[in-house]
């Protein structure tokens, strides 16, 4: 039997695409380039880890669906009849087609326009057209409905699935990462979040991995992000404050930046974490949300509700990250060209004024016309113009890699503009692109 | 209320201010309290769900501003060119308050090394547009601009210059 890698024809193995020595660490550029290891990356990365597909609040009632994707594979996320939630390949077991061809409604089921076969909320097959005479009449439906996802995890609203049914448990997977993604749903005093308020969309022409990558990247800022911080700068934070950048003045800024620290854990996954100073902490405790501010640290104790005003991203393996008040979900389209939708969540329970108060500051920032991400998702499209330049081969992704700390754990710990994260995530890269070999 | 003739010269004007980017004069169209407003559920209230654009004075300020700091996404900049057609005069509260829908057709093109990937890829931005307008002695003057794209609902890679 030929190995998928000898199908494919790969002149470069996964395992020679990461080369890594005590002081050095380096990514291939066919990484992001080569059309043979995106198919690959579709089979082992997205066809073997958890992906996120939704967040249930964007299906709160019986019937309600959006479709989603793991990798390319089109998926149905429903609520079921019975409250519970159920994806399912969006793929008709007749002869293919897709069975729900809108973003999100409300269904009592789904049939299928080809040749009209009738699937239920959960997946079972209800009824197949002209069955009388075309099929025998005892045919067994219970093996003909929608092809469920191996493994379905709702981890406090978040939905993940793996299409590989004896991997590891989502919470296994997420490891030491865990604590980091509940200070993010903690924010909210009954740890719950809501995405009531749809999605920015953007796309651009470069591969996917850019975007997980520059998620936790806090070396960026001081370059594509200056012209966000001349305006912090020049007019203040008076019309929206983007949690990362309290601070009042350009040197400020500046300064801050190389406080806090990156981590990289198994599996990954990884963070970037900038704390608040002590004035913008006493700021934020004397302003107009300092109900808010009281509310947590009575709830949360003072330490950990002051490491949950502080501005920390997380990428989670290998396409959601949780940031900024917002799910980013990176889609890989092909191996140039990738789609990001970024849900600014609401914090249930706090104050209005509040939820108000970052939606502002997200939207100075965040979206398509905002001043701050489209010049991330201007470098991706950059990245993928040079890396046509092959015979220059290797990325370098050493920055920081003499002073990381490994624990017991398997966790590395560096400065917050160091390369940490992207080197956890490439070493799973490798690690899942090699079916751990 | 005002004639079609006098909405569409101010519309027009409108236009050219943003094509010739003399941004200054576009900003001074609008009163203290304009809104310029782009919507991603138009039925939606802005506080409800997110929008493509929301700017009052001291967001586009900081917008016309962040173009002159030549940020990534700016750099090469954009140029652009509005075709505004279908002008219709809705009554409005008064004579010093009036409404005018029109359809706008907004082509968008960067410069620079037009063969690199972003660059050089000729964009078209069709919207639905209202503009509420108010007299201010005697100079009609920006309420709100609202402008519905009819791809507000997709991916969209780059909506940083003015539209």
């Amino acid at each position: 039997m030929t190995t998928l890698i000898e199908q494919l024809g790969l002149n470069l193995e996964p395992n020679e695409c990461i080369k890594e020595t005590k002081n050095d660490f380096r990514v291939n550029g066919q990484v992001y380039t080569n059309q043979l290891l995106f198919q690959l990356e579709m089979d082992r990365i997205f066809g073997q880890t958890w992906i996120f597909v939704g967040h249930d609040s964007e299906i709160p009632e019986i019937g309600d669906f959006k479709t989603s994707y793991i990798g390319r594979r089109p998926v149905i996320v429903t609520r079921g009849h019975d409250n519970q939630i159920y994806v399912m390949l969006n793929r008709c077991r007749h002869r293919g087609s897709v069975l729900c061809r809108d973003a999100k409604g409300n269904a009592k089921s789904f049939q299928c326009i080809y040749h009209g076969w009738v699937y239920d909320l959960n997946g079972d097959l209800l009824g197949i057209s002209k069955h009388k005479g075309g099929y025998p009449d005892d045919i067994d439906k219970s093996g003909l409905g929608l092809m469920a996802v191996p493994q379905v995890c709702n981890y406090r609203g978040l939905i993940f699935v793996c299409m590989d049914p004896n991997a590891d448990s989502f919470l296994n997977y997420l490891g030491e990462a865990k604590s980091f993604l509940d200070i993010h749903l903690d924010r909210s005093p009954i740890g719950k979040i809501n995405c009531k308020y749809g999605a920015h969309r953007t796309e651009y022409l470069g591969n996917w991995k850019f975007q997980s990558e520059n998620a936790v990247d806090g070396y960026h800022g001081d370059t594509v992000h200056e012209s966000f911080f001349k305006l912090i700068d020049e007019f203040g934070n008076k019309s929206g404050q983007h949690g990362a950048y309290t601070q009042g003045d350009f040197k400020e800024i500046i300064e801050h930046r190389t406080t806090g620290r990156s981590m990289g854990f198994k599996n990954g996954h990884g963070i970037w974490e900038s704390p608040m100073t002590e004035g913008a902490i006493l700021a934020m405790k004397n302003g107009p949300h300092a109900e808010y501010v009281k509310e947590l640290e009575k709830l949360r104790g003072e330490k950990l509700a002051h490491q949950m005003l502080n501005s920390m991203n997380l990428m989670i393996f290998p396409n959601l990250a949780v940031a900024h008040g917002q799910l980013r979900v990176i889609r890989p389209i092909s191996v140039d060209k990738t789609e990001v939708s970024i849900h600014f969540y609401d914090l249930e329970q706090v104050p209005e004024n509040y939820n108000e108060f970052r939606m502002s500051g997200y939207q100075r920032f965040f979206g398509p016309a905002a001043f701050g991400s489209p010049d991330d998702v201007e470098i991706f499209s950059i990245n993928q113009t040079g890396l046509q330049a092959e015979e220059v081969e290797w990325l370098i992704l050493s920055r920081g890699l003499q002073r990381e700390k490994l624990d017991n754990q398997g966790v590395r710990t560096g400065d917050p503009t160091d390369e940490t994260p992207q080197r956890a995530f490439h070493r799973a890269w490798k690690h899942f692109m090699t079916n751990g070999s | 209320m005002i004639k079609r003739e006098k909405a569409e010269d101010f519309l027009y004007m409108e236009a050219r201010l943003i094509d010739l980017r003399n941004f200054c004069d576009w900003l001074e169209l609008f009163t203290k309290d304009g809104i310029y407003w782009l919507p991603i559920n138009e039925n939606s209230k802005p506080n409800d769900h997110l929008s493509l654009i929301y700017d009052d004075d001291l967001r586009r300020r900081e917008r016309v501003r962040r173009l002159a700091l030549s940020p990534p996404s700016q750099a090469p900049f954009s140029r652009t060119l509005h075709v505004v057609s279908n002008v219709e005069v809705v009554a409005g509260n008064d004579d010093h308050d009036v409404v005018l829908h029109s359809v706008q057709m907004v082509y968008e093109i960067r410069g620079g090394d037009d063969r690199q990937f972003e660059l050089g890829d000729a964009r078209i931005f069709a919207a639905r547009a209202e503009h509420r307008l108010r007299l201010h002695d005697t100079n009609w003057k920006i309420v709100l601009k609202r402008m519905v794209l009819l791809n507000r609902h997709i991916p969209i890679p780059n909506l940083t210059f003015i539209i």
